[in-house]
C-alpha cells in the first residue's frame, strides 16, 4: 500500500512539471490603458511630451529629470541634466531598502520639488 | 514599467510632486530636447545590488536557508550541545530567575549567533564585490568544487576534522550571567564549525559571487536564526530535554545526508565549466537519485526508530523526485543552444574562427529573454544550426565595464533582449538584429541568411 502511494506522488511530481513545460506563459499587453491605470494605483501623474517640452523651455530649471533605465543605456545617452537610478523591473525593489536609500539620496531631501521620471 | 516602479516607489517615499514620462527618451530625443552621454555626475550611480535577485528566487533561497539552519542542529556536532545548553537555561530556571529572564537569555543567544554569522555573510559580500571576476575564474571554481568535495567525504566518514584544542578549551570556560548567554551563542559557530563549516563555505561563495552586503547579511542572519531557534524554543521550556530523541547512529545517517548535499553543490559550481551543456544537469539528477536510493532505501540506520523510518523513506522518495525534475527538465525541453559568456578574449577566437556570430544581450530580470531561452534557443532545429556559428552572450544584469559598453555604442543595443548577428568578417548584418522574443520559425530563416551573406 505504502509503496503505491509513494510511486502515485513520484507520478504526480513528474507529470505536474511536465505540464509546467508546456503551458505557455503570456504577457501581459502594455496599452495605455494600463499605463493610466499603473499611474492611479501608484499615485503619481502623467505628462505628455508636448507638455514637457513646453515646460523645459519655459523653465528647465523648475524639474529634474529622472533616467531609471539600465546603467548602460543612462552612459549611452539620456536627457541633459537627468539624475539616474538603475531602478531593475521587479516587485522586491518597492521593499529594497538599499533601492529606497538610493532614491532617497538621488533625489534628496526636498519632497516637493518636481521630478519626472522616465 | 521600470519609470512606474521608481515612480511609486517615490510617492511611497513622500515626494509629492512626481511625473512619469511613459513616452521616454525616444520622444525626448524626437522633439530635439538636449541629450548627453556618460557617467551621472550627481546622483548615486550603479548600486543594482540586491535588485537584481529575484524576488520569489530570494525568498526561496531564504527558506532553504531557514530549513538548513535547522537541519544543522541534528548534525553530530550540535545535537549533542542541545542538551548542555539547555539544561544551562535550565539551570537558570532552578536557581529561580523567571520566564521572563529565559526569554532574555534565550534571545540573547540568538542576538549572539547572528551577530557572529552576520558578520562573517557581509564581509564575505565585501570582498567578493572586491574580487568580482576572480569568484567566476575555472581555477577557482574547481578549488571550492574540490574542497566541497573534501567536506562532502568527510560527511560520509572517510576522514575527520578537528578544531585546534585550544579554541575548544576557550569556548568551553564558563562565564556568567547574560554574558555567557550572548558569548555562547557567538561561539556556537566555532564548536559546530567541524560539520556546519562546509555548509557556512557553501553559503559564503554563493554570498560572495553576488556581491551584495544586504544579501549576505539576510542570507547569514536567516542562516543564525533557523541554527539557533530549536534552542531558543528549548530554553523556555527547558525542563522537556528528556523528551528528545537519544544521540545515536541515526546521527550519522544525518551526516550522509549533508555529505549528499555537499556533493550536489560541488557539481553546481563546475556545472558551467562543462564542455557539453547538460552534462552537469544530469550529474546532478544522478547525484540526486543515488543519494535518495541511499539515504531512503539502502541505509541500514535507525531501523529500530519507526517514525525516523518514515522521514527516512520521505527524504527519499523526495531526493529522487528532484532527480525526476532535472532529468526530465532537460529531457523534455532536450539539449539548448551552447553560450559562450562574453569576454573580449572569446569575442576576439570568434572573430579568429571565422564563423558567423550571433550574439545576444540579455538580463536576469528580463521575461522575454527567459522566453527566447526557454523556447527558441531550445527548439532543435535552431541548435543543430547553432553549431555553424559562434554564439556569444552578454549579461547586462550587473554593472557594465567600459569593454561592453563599447560593444553596446558599436551595435546600437537599446535594450534587452537584442540578439545581433555577425558575417564571419565580424561586420553586423543590421537588418537581422532582433529586439524582442521571436520564436524558433522566425530566428531559424535569420541565421540561414547570415550563413549565407
Amino acid at each position: 500500500m505504502k509503496k503505491i502511494i509513494y510511486l502515485g506522488f513520484l507520478c504526480l511530481l513528474f507529470l505536474s512539471y511536465a505540464a509546467q513545460a508546456q503551458s505557455e506563459t503570456q504577457d501581459p499587453v502594455n496599452t495605455w490603458d494600463n499605463v493610466v491605470a499603473e499611474a492611479k494605483k501608484g499615485g503619481y501623474q502623467l505628462i505628455s511630451p508636448e507638455e514637457l517640452k513646453n515646460e523645459y523651455l519655459k523653465d528647465s530649471t523648475a524639474f529634474l529629470l529622472v533616467d531609471v533605465r539600465q546603467e548602460w543605456s543612462y552612459q549611452m545617452q539620456h536627457s541633459k541634466g537627468s539624475l539616474h537610478i538603475d531602478f531593475a523591473p521587479i516587485w522586491w525593489n518597492q521593499y529594497s531598502p538599499m533601492m529606497r536609500s538610493e532614491m532617497k539620496k538621488t533625489l534628496g531631501p526636498d519632497k516637493d520639488k518636481k521630478f519626472v521620471f522616465y | 514599467m521600470r519609470s512606474h516602479g521608481a515612480a511609486s516607489l517615490a510617492v511611497k517615499l513622500g515626494y509629492k510632486n512626481i511625473y512619469r514620462f511613459a513616452e521616454g527618451l525616444p520622444a525626448w530625443k524626437e522633439m530635439g530636447l538636449p541629450l548627453e552621454a556618460g557617467r551621472a555626475s550627481y546622483g548615486v550611480a550603479g548600486g543594482q545590488g540586491i535588485s537584481t535577485v529575484i524576488g520569489t528566487g530570494l525568498i526561496l533561497t531564504l527558506l532553504g536557508v531557514f530549513l538548513g539552519g535547522i537541519a544543522l542542529n541534528l548534525t553530530p556536532c550540535v545535537y549533542p550541545l542541545i542538551p548542555i545548553t539547555a539544561s544551562y537555561f535550565g539551570g537558570r530556571s532552578e536557581t529561580g530567575e523567571r520566564q521572563g529572564y529565559l526569554l532574555l537569555h534565550g534571545l540573547l543567544y540568538i542576538l549572539g549567533l547572528s551577530v557572529m554569522n552576520s558578520a562573517i555573510g557581509v564581509s564575505a559580500a565585501f570582498t567578493g564585490k572586491l574580487m568580482g571576476s576572480f569568484l567566476q575564474h575555472p581555477a577557482v571554481l574547481i578549488f571550492v568544487s574540490a574542497v566541497l568535495l573534501l567536506m562532502a567525504l568527510n560527511f560520509f566518514g572517510l576522514w575527520e576534522l578537528r578544531m585546534p584544542g585550544f579554541l575548544s578549551s576557550a569556548v568551553s570556560k564558563s562565564h556568567t550571567g547574560y554574558a555567557q548567554s550572548l558569548f555562547m551563542g557567538l561561539t556556537l559557530g566555532i564548536v559546530a564549525a567541524p560539520c556546519i563549516g562546509p555548509f557556512i563555505i557553501g553559503l559564503l561563495t554563493m554570498v560572495a559571487q553576488k556581491g551584495d552586503p544586504l544579501y549576505g547579511f539576510l542570507v547569514f542572519f536567516t542562516l543564525s536564526i533557523g541554527l539557533g531557534l530549536p534552542l531558543f524554543i528549548l530554553s523556555l521550556f527547558a525542563g522537556n530535554v528528556s523528551k528528545l530523541p537519544r544521540s545515536g547512529e541515526w546521527l550519522i545517517w544525518i551526516r550522509n545526508l549533508f555529505g549528499w548535499i555537499m556533493l550536489a553543490m560541488a557539481v553546481y559550481f563546475v556545472k558551467p565549466l562543462f564542455p557539453w551543456h547538460d552534462a552537469g544537469t544530469y550529474l546532478l539528477a544522478f547525484i540526486a537519485l543515488a543519494a535518495g536510493v541511499h539515504l531512503g532505501f539502502v541505509s541500514k540506520t535507525g531501523k529500530a526508530m519507526r517514525t525516523f523510518l518514515v522521514i527516512r523513506r520521505s527524504i527519499g522518495v523526495v531526493a529522487i523526485g528532484v532527480a525526476l525534475f532535472l532529468a526530465g527538465s532537460v529531457l523534455l525541453r532536450g539539449p539548448g543552444v551552447y553560450w559562450q559568456p562574453y569576454s573580449q578574449e572569446t569575442f576576439t577566437k570568434a572573430i579568429d574562427a571565422k564563423k558567423p556570430i550571433i550574439i545576444e544581450f540579455y538580463a536576469d530580470w528580463c521575461t522575454p529573454c527567459r522566453e527566447l531561452d526557454k523556447k527558441t534557443f531550445h527548439n532543435q532545429d535552431v541548435v543543430k544550426e547553432s553549431e555553424k556559428f559562434s554564439m556569444i552572450k552578454v549579461d547586462l544584469t550587473k554593472e557594465t565595464n567600459p569593454d561592453v559598453l563599447q560593444l553596446l555604442k558599436k551595435y546600437d543595443v537599446k535594450g534587452v533582449p537584442t540578439v545581433i548577428f555577425l558575417d564571419t568578417g565580424g561586420n553586423e548584418i543590421k537588418e537581422l538584429q532582433i529586439v524582442d522574443y521571436v520564436p524558433g520559425r522566425e530566428f531559424l530563416p535569420r541565421m540561414k541568411k547570415a550563413l549565407e551573406g
